[in-house]
């Protein structure tokens, strides 16, 4: 079955498998969540390869990486409202905030969150050495 | 199963990510920009259920919020340990 996503005047396209309820035949064609995921992930991918940039494209990579307004603010350290307004095409949505929550999305649709990790760290003043020793040898 | 114990069924199947949409719930997911963590995330933290009625194609109806906090209402049938979203 192919499914759709229209994203900043982009559409995104692929075949997933589907499956027919044995009990309920009547209510068409299935989409595993499973599948639905990788269809997901292989959009993020094409935002983040083909360096797309969009207040929709933002969204889908945020909510791909279940991250609420909020949390993707306290990543970036920049305020909710920030967000919101890029969201909702008040603002443009700036390079670096796209391509750190493409990179993010990307990421987790292969499952590692090395950006994430990164943002939340840096995030983090407290815990942070204040002298480093360095292997210089 | 009453509503208390079938809003708990619903809760776990949707942190298990056993959960299938049909094509219309896909579809329109898909018209506002939701992601699948979107219903997965209102579907783990459903907070009142209903049943749908008889004239319904869904068993029961799921009120709960989105990543964003917004409310959204899932309509789903629960078959063979897997939740069935219909409408979304």
């Amino acid at each position: 079955m192919e499914l759709k996503r229209k994203l900043d005047g982009r559409t995104f396209r692929g075949q997933v498998p589907c499956s027919v309820s044995k009990k309920r035949p009547e209510l068409g064609p299935l989409i595993d969540s499973h599948d639905l995921g990788v269809f997901e992930g292989k959009v993020v991918q094409s935002i983040f390869a083909q360096k797309l940039i969009g207040p929709q494209s933002f969204r889908f990579c945020r909510s791909f990486c279940a991250m609420s307004m909020e949390a993707v603010a306290d990543l970036l350290q920049v305020d909710r409202r920030t967000v919101q307004r890029w969201e909702s095409e008040e603002s443009p949505v700036p390079p670096w905030a796209m391509l750190l929550v493409a990179k993010m999305a990307d990421e987790r649709s292969k499952g590692h969150a090395v950006m994430r990790t990164w943002l939340r760290e840096l995030a983090d003043e407290e815990g942070r050495p204040t002298e480093i020793d360095l292997d210089v040898a | 199963m009453d509503s208390a114990e079938t809003l708990r069924v619903v809760r776990g199947l949707a942190r298990a990510n056993r959960f299938r949409l049909t094509a219309h719930a896909e579809r329109e997911a898909g018209e506002c920009g939701a992601s699948r963590e979107h219903i997965r995330c209102a579907l783990i933290h459903a907070k009142s259920i209903r049943a749908s009625g008889p004239r319904r194609a869904s068993d029961w109806t799921v009120v709960g919020p989105d990543l964003d906090g917004d409310d959204l209402e899932i309509a789903l049938i629960i078959e063979d340990g897997l939740l069935v979203v219909t409408v979304y």
